[in-house]
């Protein structure tokens, strides 16, 4: 009798702990840790910022934000390992650090798929949605996504045609799977380099020739190396906003709306900012002297034929779903019958 | 990646341009009452005044602008006048572009009458900009600093605007050729420039964050200590940078423990003391 009243109290102690806990960790404060290789001041980290402002005083400051910026918590792959460790809750982060949990986030990184940003942001509004839910069942929670914008071959030595282009030195960032399965797909032998040493590479004459956005390329001041840019877009480079789930789980559920809003909100305006910074790089390297390349149609055409024959190779390497590139090709001739009325 | 705001620097030493500015303006007036004048505004302790003061300058040294059109030096102070007051006191985005964009013209217009060499450094490739600036020696060493100041100064408004922070590696090289000709010039001002733009890029994306220190502290060794300006942009580019709140917070502590009267220096402290005390309140929020 005593050892079952016993039993009883344990009991009743434990669901008291248990309704605590409960209490502690919804209403306790959480600050969210959250890293990007984003320079501080970067419309992306102003965004940011003014989103946390927001959330605090709304949550009334349950909810908080530390950011680290510029790479300080290391590469993209660095801050994915912090994730698991629980060092960090969440990263902007390029899409290819988590191709392996969702495969289908190279969808847009197809080479030579997107003509223009209209295209971009036609099929993005498509399928962002059907991305971010299969991010979070590979348990993420994430915010949107963030264009850098198109990558374009650029470097100190002219080339139009395929053939000249393999005789390039041509960059491509360390651990970066999606740039390099793309120069891939015209038979590229790319130069592997941390972004750190593009700069100097650059300068030394290692490579001569780099697939980066404009404003990349003009942010790292690597246009004063640049001679030549042709006029192929070869890659969308975007990132990703994401928050580990477990860490997401510690906000209560009425905060998890007020960051979901406040974030999403904050990566659409960085968003807006990014495709005006896009326009105007590109524009200002051609101010500054910066050769714009056209190959001729026969030239085009063979790029766009390596270019088509990735996508079935993807697919087959299982790098994207069959579904997913019906989807994205879909949404894409949508774009481009609505563009062309 | 853009990098927007962290791209272009915020140096502006408003204390000694406006000295050089009030004493080039008013001595055609008097020499007596230029020395008075710029004494006063540099030892003003009240930064109120001095901002409420200078824009009657502004509007002063315009209408003698009109009377003196190919006038060089009075050109050129017009330039650092409006630079400076837009650097220091004016915080409205549009205001300062405006203000720092008739600073940039002045001084290319003021460079232009100086050398007729220099009339088409805006349009010139970089290289073309580095044949220009070799024809420069010890005695340019004014006019180079107004170009650099005013196209920073620009540059900083602008610096939501690709097609300005394209021109970043023009003002390297002006400044750049400052280290050459006089390191010493403004207090160590040259090695504060390059310790800010060193600090524009983080070491993950190719910055070099232990050049940036090794000129900062040059300006310090330079200024013995007492460019509080120096410390400031130290804390606030390179420590921020680097997430160094141990560094960022000693380096505003110092700042704002130092007394400000200097003399030469005191309304150029004040200004640094200000910046400091805004870092502190802010560095929770950032580290």
């Amino acid at each position: 009798m005593q050892t079952t009243t016993f039993n009883f109290q344990i009991q009743k102690l434990s669901l008291f702990l248990c309704a605590c806990i409960f209490a502690i960790t919804v209403e306790s404060n959480t600050t969210l840790k959250v890293a990007t290789i984003s320079p501080e001041g970067s419309a992306l980290m102003v965004e940011l910022r003014k989103a946390a402002d927001e959330i605090e005083e709304e949550s009334e400051g349950r909810v908080q934000f530390k950011f680290y910026a510029g790479g300080v918590m290391g590469d993209d792959f660095a801050v994915k390992r912090k994730m698991r460790a629980r060092q960090l809750n969440g990263g902007i982060l390029q899409t290819s650090v988590f191709t392996s949990d969702v495969p289908n986030l190279n969808v847009y990184n197809l080479p030579m798929q997107f003509k223009n940003v209209e295209e971009v942001a036609a099929v993005r509004q498509e399928m962002d949605d059907i991305l971010r839910n299969e991010l979070e069942e590979a348990g993420y929670i994430s915010f949107g996504f963030l264009g850098l914008g198109l990558a374009y071959a650029m470097g100190s030595k002219p080339a139009t045609t395929v053939q000249d282009t393999r005789r390039l030195k041509i960059w491509v960032p360390k651990n970066d799977p999606s740039t390099e399965l793309m120069l891939k797909a015209f038979g590229v032998t790319p130069i592997p380099l941390s972004t750190v040493d593009v700069l100097t590479g650059l300068q030394t004459g290692l490579i001569d020739t780099v697939a980066s956005p404009p404003v990349a390329a003009v942010t790292l001041q690597w246009h004063t190396h640049i001679k030549y840019m042709l006029d192929v877009p070869f890659l969308y480079v975007f990132s990703v906003y994401i928050l580990d789930q477990r860490s997401f789980r510690n906000v209560g559920v009425e905060d998890q709306a007020i960051v979901r809003r406040h974030m999403n909100s904050a990566m659409q305006n960085a968003e807006q900012r990014g495709v005006e910074d896009h326009a105007s790089a590109f524009e200002a390297m051609l101010d500054e002297g910066i050769e714009l390349l056209q190959p001729d149609e026969a030239a085009r055409a063979e790029w766009q034929r390596n270019a088509d024959g990735a996508a079935e190779e993807w697919v087959k390497k299982k790098l994207v779903s069959r579904t997913i590139l019906d989807q994205f090709r879909a949404s894409l001739q949508r774009a481009r019958r609505s563009n062309a009325d | 990646m853009k990098c927007a705001r962290a791209f272009v620097p915020e140096v502006m030493l408003i204390g000694i341009l406006i000295l050089s500015g009030c004493q080039m303006l008013v001595s055609r007036v008097s020499n007596e009452f230029a020395e008075n004048l710029s004494t006063a505004i540099l030892n003003s302790g009240d930064l109120q005044v001095v901002e409420d003061g200078v824009p009657a300058y502004l509007i002063l040294i315009d209408a003698l602008l009109q009377q003196n059109e190919s006038n060089a030096d009075l050109t050129l102070v017009a330039s650092q006048l409006n630079g400076s007051y837009a650097a220091a006191f004016v915080f409205d985005r549009e205001r300062r572009k405006s203000l720092t964009e008739k600073s940039r013209k002045l001084a290319f217009k003021g460079a232009c009458l100086k050398h007729k060499y220099l009339c088409e450094i805006q349009s010139q490739s970089l290289d073309g900009l580095q044949a220009t600036l070799e024809q420069l020696g010890q005695k340019d060493v004014e006019v180079l600093y107004s170009l650099a100041s005013a196209w920073a100064g620009w540059l900083d408004a602008h610096s939501d605007d690709m097609k300005a922070i394209v021109q970043l590696p023009r003002v390297r090289l002006l400044i750049e050729k400052m280290l050459q000709l006089d390191e010493t010039y403004d207090n160590g001002a040259p090695h504060m420039y390059m310790g800010v733009f060193e600090s524009l890029t983080p070491p993950s994306l190719g910055g070099r964050p232990e050049v940036a220190r090794k000129h900062f502290l040059k300006a310090l060794e330079i200024s013995n200590s007492q460019n509080l300006y120096a410390k400031v942009l130290y804390a606030q580019h390179y420590a921020r940078m680097l997430y160094d709140r141990e560094l960022h917070d000693a380096l505003l502590d110092e700042v704002l423990e130092a007394d400000p009267q200097v003399e030469g220096y005191t309304l150029q402290n004040k200004i640094a003391q200000k910046m400091a005390q805004e870092l502190i309140s802010s560095a929770n929020d950032y580290f």
